[in-house]
């Protein structure tokens, strides 16, 4: 028979044991269902983001094709390397204004930088080189004209020009 | 309940039948039946009395005595039927019934007692009978005869019974005048509800002290804390698990979505060096002037240059024809220069400058 005191001694010593095992092992559940909430509110934030930056998305991909289009047609304009050169472009530009009614009283091809092309001085209607900048704006390739200068006589309706006009290539050198 | 009779005999219970039986009917010749008077005390000190009035009552070695008690009580009266054995005899009758009760050959009557003014009942079995004496539905006395002794009412002495249960064979040689009701044993069925058998056994197992049961249920309820708090440990990780495969396929439609905007940023440096150095478009630039100057002045000269423009006129109202320039979209930096009325074409000379967008 085990004595009354040692009896209680070893009651109170099973309840401590249980009790300590039962706390550890509480412990560590209610710590790994801490870690797990937050990690799940991490989640869900991030989640959240993400799903905003998919509706995005959307948007983003009608905006790329629209920049390429414009960037396609723009590029189209120019002229492919090495297939045009100042002075076969000043044949173009003097024979497009002759055919217009311009008269050239003067020109000179500029060679080298971006835009080569020709320095015109010319004398016509205001309607042929009014006729002349709405071609080159809606023709197919790129004429640029970098400086113009018009001196209007309204008397007859003609006009004295002072242009330059060159044209670009795709790869941006222009030759 | 169907009843079988026992009896002690070579220190064993027999039983009078061979076939099933719900409970067991002691016999008065092995178990003593006492009427003890109480008084109004708790009933938690009532078999402390029971105890000490048998000493004085019963002849038996307390120590191998074995009683139980039933109270009865009508108005002031406070009675004790008490049944009392020799521990060996309960013993043997336990291990006869196994789980089943014990009942007393009182117990069989008590719900045919009159609640009212005297009532007697004899319950014989074949070697004895028990004459039950009831004043106002309380038993008042118990005394047994044994039937080797002669006829019952002869034994009994005492007048004819209201009541007399006895075997079936045992009641057609009894004749116990008009007014007796007899009642075959065999035909007594008991209700099991209600019903406390006599010297009830230890129960299926040892018992459980109070403490030890209320330790065991703290213990289960803590352990059940546990188990349930590692369930919603586990129910959520599955849940951080199931958002980490969402949020992967997420991270990877992003990731698609940043090249799109790489993408989209080469798209629009390539663009911008396609416009750069490329002037507004002439024709555009005049349109726009035309559109704007209608018939309100006439140039006599423009000068464009990159994206900067100068013209000269001569109109009725420049600074109407400045504030129209500056709502229409595509100039910018607006300059008029100093206006020079002419009295003679009551016009005036001006010259605007600025810039022109086309995209």
């Amino acid at each position: 028979m085990i004595a009354r005191r040692t009896r209680v001694l070893l009651l109170l010593l099973g309840a401590t044991a249980a009790l300590t095992a039962t706390g550890v092992a509480a412990g560590e559940a209610l710590g790994r269902l801490a870690e797990a909430r937050a990690e799940a509110v991490r989640l869900e934030a991030r989640i959240g983001q993400l799903r905003e930056e998919a509706a995005r998305a959307a948007a983003a991909v009608v905006e790329r094709d629209a920049i390429r289009v414009e960037v396609e047609a723009r590029a189209a304009r120019r002229y492919a390397a090495g297939t045009m050169n100042p002075y076969a472009f000043a044949t173009l530009a003097k024979a497009r204004l002759s055919s217009l009614g311009v008269t050239v009283l003067r020109y000179q091809v500029v060679e080298g930088g971006t835009h080569p092309g020709v320095d015109v001085t010319a004398t016509g209607s205001v309607r042929s080189f009014v006729a002349f900048l709405r071609g080159i704006s809606e023709d197919g390739r790129l004429w640029i004209v970098p400086s113009l200068e018009i001196e209007l006589h309204p008397v007859d309706g003609s006009a004295d020009v002072r242009l330059r006009i060159g044209y670009a290539t795709d790869d941006g050198a222009g030759r | 309940m169907r009843l079988e009779r026992g009896e002690l005999a070579g220190g064993r219970v027999a039983r009078a039948g061979t076939g099933p039986f719900d409970a067991l009917l002691v016999s008065r010749l092995d178990v003593d039946l006492l009427v003890l008077d109480i008084p109004p005390i708790p009933d938690r000190d009532l078999e402390g009395l029971v105890r000490y009035k048998l000493r004085s009552r019963y002849p038996g070695n307390p120590g191998q005595t074995s009683f139980d008690y039933r109270v009865a009580h009508r108005g002031k009266i406070r009675r004790a039927i008490v049944f009392v054995a020799r521990t060996s005899t309960v013993e043997a009758y336990r291990a006869a019934a196994g789980r089943r009760p014990l009942v007393a050959p009182c117990q069989l009557v008590a719900g045919r007692v009159p609640r009212r003014g005297p009532f007697t009942a004899w319950i014989g079995d074949g070697r004895w009978a028990e004459v039950l004496e009831f004043r106002d539905g309380v038993l008042v006395s118990s005394r047994v005869v044994h039937r080797g002794n002669g006829d019952w009412r002869t034994a009994a002495g005492s007048s004819a019974p209201a009541l007399v249960v006895a075997p079936g064979k045992d009641l057609e040689g009894l004749a116990c005048g008009d007014g007796t009701t007899s009642l075959p044993l065999e035909s007594i069925r008991l209700r099991r509800a209600g019903l406390k058998g006599l010297f009830p056994g230890p129960g299926p197992g040892p018992t459980v002290s109070p403490g030890v049961r209320t330790a065991l249920l703290v213990a289960s309820v803590l352990v059940l804390g546990v188990l349930v708090l590692f369930r919603f440990a586990r129910r959520e990780e599955a849940r951080v698990d199931r958002l980490q495969g969402m949020a992967r396929s997420m991270e990877q439609e992003a990731l698609a979505s940043h090249a799109l905007r790489q993408e989209t940023d080469s798209l629009l440096l390539e663009r911008d060096r396609l416009d750069a150095g490329v002037p507004p478009d002439r024709y555009r630039l005049l349109a726009e002037l035309s559109a704007v100057l209608g018939n309100t002045a006439r140039v006599w000269a423009i000068e464009l240059r990159d994206d900067r423009f100068q013209f000269e006129a001569a109109g009725s109202d420049p600074l109407a024809l400045m504030e129209a320039m500056k709502a229409r979209d595509g100039f910018d930096g607006l300059q008029l220069s100093p206006v020079v009325p002419d009295t003679a074409s009551g016009t005036e000379r001006f010259s605007i400058s600025g810039i022109f967008h086309d995209r």
